[in-house]
């Protein structure tokens, strides 16, 4: 699903681009906001991935006691 | 090249920063846990006979199950074979500590308690122990998670945990599952 996502976007990007034709400068604009794209997304996987570390640590693990 | 060099290095920086607060709070969590809350993976380096439990003083069968030492500790014996727990059932007070400790004449083993930290392997020539405090009163069900042989999916044993006040030892100390 993610790939035919992806796939299709990107399809459409190039069509776009190559439909209106749109110039280096345009796509420079464009490249400067990718690493905030990535950024968001990596940053918001790293927050979900911790949230739930923390919801297995103070929910499951904690209360089910000590061993040793 | 829209993105300059610097840029990109400076969000790696930011981003190498992010991920290593993030490790050094988990690595945090983990240290306190283990300090604090005396959560520890159980280690006990204690070797056995396996060919001769039964007779060995602490593995012979007539000493298997929960026994409330002299010195008051609570101890549970369980021998794990091919492909059964002996005994099959323990009894084990609520809210106290107590140990556990298992041993296998056979194959490896393991076992977990379910709905608690418990959780060790039972290799031949040792003896597994953990220390631990059962919260929770009821049947638990304990299976065999080393994968043993074909008759493994047949292979569990129940802890029964209960009250303080029903935990009756006889006169030797010792608690069982009727
Ligand atoms: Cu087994």
């Amino acid at each position: 699903m993610l790939f035919l996502l992806l796939g299709r976007s990107a399809l459409a990007g190039k069509t776009r681009s190559e439909d209106t034709g749109l110039s280096q400068a345009d796509l420079d604009t464009v490249m400067e906001e990718v690493p905030k794209g990535a950024l968001a997304l990596s940053a918001s996987a790293v927050l979900l991935l911790l949230c739930g570390w923390f919801f297995v640590y103070f929910f499951i693990f904690v209360p089910r006691g000590t061993v040793g | 090249m829209a993105v300059s060099e610097s840029d990109i290095l400076r969000s790696e920086v930011r981003w190498a920063m992010i991920v290593g607060v993030a490790v050094a709070v988990i690595f945090a969590a983990v240290i306190y846990t283990g300090i604090e809350l005396h959560v520890n993976p159980p280690s006990n380096i204690e070797t056995i006979d396996p060919k001769a439990l039964h007779l060995s003083n602490e593995f012979t069968e007539s000493n298997l199950g929960t026994r409330v030492e002299p010195e008051g500790r609570i101890t549970t014996r369980i021998v794990a074979t091919q492909f059964a727990f002996d005994p099959p059932c323990v009894v084990v007070p609520a809210n106290e500590p107590v140990t556990l400790r298992l041993t296998t004449p056979d194959v490896i083993h393991g076992i977990l308690v379910t709905g608690t930290n418990v959780n060790t392997m039972i290799v031949p020539g040792y003896v597994a122990q953990v220390h631990t405090v059962f919260t929770k009163t009821g049947d638990l069900l304990m299976p065999c998670h080393e994968y043993c042989g074909l008759g493994h999916s047949q292979m569990w044993a129940t802890v029964r945990v209960v009250p303080r006040e029903s935990f009756r030892p006889d006169a030797e100390g010792r608690v069982a599952c009727d």
